[in-house]
C-alpha cells in the first residue's frame, strides 16, 4: 500500500466518523514540470488524482494523491517516468480567511532512481477570499521542513507556493476545483547543488456531503 | 247662566282634544260605551256619565272598562265632582296600571284629579325590562317601574318552580333595578323563559305586575391570535447587493501574485520559470472570476432586518400567549342575553 492510498483511506475514514462536517471528495487532472539539476533535465507531464477536503468548525483536513507521467522534453535522452505525490495537511483557521497548517509531502517516482524521490513536512499558512456564494480564491505559502531525498542531500531552502480556487452553487454540493503548486527545492548534496523544481496545476471537480 | 255656559264650553274644548287623543275610538267595542264617548264629544256629560256607568254594567273587556272609568273621570272632572272623579280614576289605573294621561294634552285640573288618583292606589307600573347582553358575573338586566305609594316590594325571577329574589325593599315612586342573572351559587341562570315579577305591597293592599323575558346563553367571544403587530411589518431579510468587479479583481489579483510568486522563486539554474501550469490554473480562475463579476449577485442576509425580524415575531408571540391565556378564560365564561318578551308572546 503506498503513500497516496495510506493518505486517501485515513482521511475516508476520519470524514466517515464525522457526519456533521464538510466533506468535499473529488478527482482532478494535472499537467506537471519537473526540473532537476539544470535545465537540461526538464519533463512534462499530464496526470490525475484525488483529492479529499474536511471541514469541522475551525479545523481542516486535506488530502490529495496525484500520478504525473513525466516525459523528457529533450526528446529519449532522459526515461520518463512516474511521478506519484501524496499530499496531507491539517489546518487551523485563525480567521475564517487565515489559516495555519502542518502536514507531510512525499513523492515516489517509477521506475527507482530515473528521479529524485522527495520527502518533507510542510509548514505554512493559507489565505483565502470569497469570491461569491460558494466560491473563493486564495494563495498558500509552505516552508517544506525536513527534506529528504531518495538519493541524499538535504535542502537549505525549501519552499512551496500554490494558488487554489473553487466554484460551485452556493450550497457547496458541487464544485470546480483548481491549484497549483510551485516547489523549489534547493538540494546539495556533497557540495554540489543539485535543485529540484516541481510546477503542477491540477484542474478538477468535486462533491459536498 | 250665561257664564257657565261659557264656561263649560272652553272646558269641553280643552278637554275632547285631550280625550282623543288619550284613546283611539276605534279601540272601543262596546256600544253604549261608543254612545258615552258620543255623548261626552257633545259636551253631553250628564248623557256620557249615564252611558258609561251602563256600559260598566254590561260584559267589558279590560280595555273597555279602563276606558269608561278613564270617561267618567273626565266627565266628572267636566261637572265638578271631583271625589267621583277621583273614584273613576282610581278604577281606570286599578284596571290598566300603565295608563298615563299626557299633561300637555289635558287640562291642570284633570291630571291634578287622576295624579291624586294614582296616590290613592297601589299599583306598579310601566315595569321594564330592557334588552341587554353581558358576561356572567359582569354585568345585570335593567329592571325599572314605578310604585304609586310605598309599600314593600319584592321583585323576583320566576322560571318554572324555580324563584329568584331579585329585591326586596319598601320604596314608592321610581324603582331601578340591576339583576345579575345569577343562581346563588354564582352560576348563570338556565336559559329559557322567566318571568320578572313585581309584588307591591301595603297592608291589605297589594299589586303584581309582570314582564316575561327570554334568557340565552352563549360563548363568550374570544379574541383573534395575532399575525402581524398594528404599524409593525417585517422587513425583507436579505438583499440583493449591486454588482462589481470584485470577483474578477480577486480573482486577478490572486494569480497575479501567484505568478509573481513563481517567477520570484523560479530557479534561474533550471532556466526560465514554468508558465504552463501557472497560466492554465490562472486562467480557470479568472474565467471564475468573470463569471460571478457578470452573474446577479446572490441575496445576502440583512442582519439589522433579521434581527428586528425576530424580535417582532416574539413580541408577537409573546401578545399571542396572552391572547391564549385570555382566551382560556373567556372559554370559561358565559354571555347572557335577556329580551323582554310581547304580552303574550310566550
Amino acid at each position: 500500500m503506498n503513500a497516496i492510498t495510506r493518505s486517501g483511506l485515513l482521511l475516508l475514514l476520519g470524514a466517515s466518523a464525522a457526519r456533521a462536517q464538510t466533506v468535499t471528495i473529488g478527482v482532478h487532472g494535472a499537467l506537471g514540470d519537473y526540473r532537476e539539476t539544470s535545465s537540461d533535465l526538464r519533463f512534462k507531464g499530464l496526470g490525475g488524482g484525488f483529492d479529499l477536503t474536511l471541514n469541522w468548525r475551525w479545523l481542516r483536513a486535506d488530502a490529495s494523491g496525484t500520478s504525473v507521467k513525466y516525459d523528457s522534453t529533450a526528446g529519449s535522452a532522459f526515461q520518463s517516468f512516474t511521478s506519484k505525490e501524496a499530499k496531507v495537511h491539517v489546518g487551523y483557521a485563525f480567521t475564517p480567511s487565515l489559516i495555519g497548517e502542518v502536514g507531510f509531502v512525499h513523492r515516489s517516482i517509477d521506475p527507482k532512481f530515473t528521479a529524485q524521490e522527495m520527502s518533507a513536512i510542510p509548514i505554512g499558512l493559507r489565505y483565502q477570499a470569497v469570491l461569491g456564494p460558494g466560491a473563493g480564491i486564495g494563495l498558500r505559502g509552505d516552508y517544506l521542513a525536513a527534506a529528504s531525498f531518495s538519493g541524499g542531500g538535504s535542502a537549505g531552502l525549501a519552499v512551496e507556493l500554490g494558488l487554489f480556487f473553487w466554484a460551485g452553487p452556493a450550497n457547496g454540493r458541487f464544485r470546480f476545483t483548481g491549484d497549483y503548486s510551485f516547489q523549489r527545492l534547493d538540494r546539495e548534496t556533497g557540495g554540489l547543488k543539485t535543485p529540484i523544481q516541481e510546477s503542477l496545476g491540477k484542474l478538477g471537480v468535486a462533491v459536498g456531503f | 247662566m250665561r257664564r257657565h255656559v261659557l264656561l263649560a264650553l272652553l272646558l269641553a274644548l280643552a278637554l275632547a282634544p285631550g280625550m282623543a287623543a288619550q284613546q283611539p275610538a276605534a279601540a272601543v267595542q262596546n256600544a253604549t260605551l261608543k254612545r258615552a264617548l258620543q255623548a261626552y264629544d257633545n259636551l253631553d256629560y250628564a248623557s256620557a256619565i249615564k252611558f258609561a256607568q251602563q256600559s260598566l254594567k254590561e260584559r267589558l273587556t279590560s280595555a273597555d272598562a279602563a276606558r269608561a272609568y278613564e270617561l267618567l273621570g273626565f266627565a266628572y272632572s267636566a261637572t265638578n265632582a271631583q271625589d267621583q272623579a277621583v273614584d273613576a280614576f282610581k278604577q281606570a289605573i286599578q284596571l290598566d296600571p300603565d295608563r298615563a294621561l299626557d299633561p300637555a294634552r289635558v287640562s291642570p285640573k284633570i291630571y291634578s284629579l287622576f295624579f291624586a288618583a294614582l296616590g290613592q292606589v297601589l299599583v306598579v307600573r310601566q315595569l321594564k325590562v330592557d334588552s341587554v347582553s353581558f358576561i356572567g358575573g359582569t354585568g345585570g338586566v335593567p329592571i325599572s317601574f314605578t310604585v304609586t305609594s310605598p309599600a314593600r316590594v319584592r321583585t323576583r325571577a320566576v322560571s318554572g318552580n324555580r324563584t329568584i329574589l331579585v329585591d326586596s325593599s319598601v320604596v314608592t315612586g321610581g324603582v331601578n333595578l340591576r339583576w345579575p342573572a345569577l343562581l346563588p351559587n354564582g352560576d348563570p341562570i338556565p336559559a329559557g323563559d322567566w318571568t320578572i315579577v313585581v309584588d307591591a305591597t301595603a297592608g291589605q293592599n297589594s299589586f303584581s305586575a309582570s314582564q316575561a323575558v327570554r334568557v340565552k346563553l352563549g360563548s363568550v367571544d374570544t379574541v383573534a391570535h395575532l399575525t402581524q403587530l398594528p404599524g409593525y411589518n417585517e422587513l425583507p431579510e436579505t438583499e440583493v447587493p449591486p454588482k462589481n468587479a470584485r470577483p474578477l479583481g480577486l480573482a486577478a489579483m490572486y494569480t497575479g501574485l501567484a505568478g509573481v510568486g513563481v517567477l520570484g522563486l523560479n530557479n534561474s539554474n533550471l532556466g526560465s520559470a514554468p508558465s504552463r501550469e501557472i497560466l492554465t490554473v490562472g486562467a480557470a480562475a479568472l474565467i471564475v472570476g468573470t463569471i460571478f463579476t457578470l452573474s446577479k449577485p446572490a441575496p445576502r442576509p440583512v442582519p439589522a432586518n433579521v434581527q428586528f425580524n425576530k424580535l417582532l415575531r416574539e413580541q408577537i408571540a409573546r401578545r399571542n400567549a396572552d391572547i391564549a391565556q385570555q382566551n382560556a378564560k373567556l372559554r370559561q365564561q358565559v354571555n347572557i342575553t335577556v329580551a323582554p318578551l310581547a304580552k303574550g308572546a310566550r
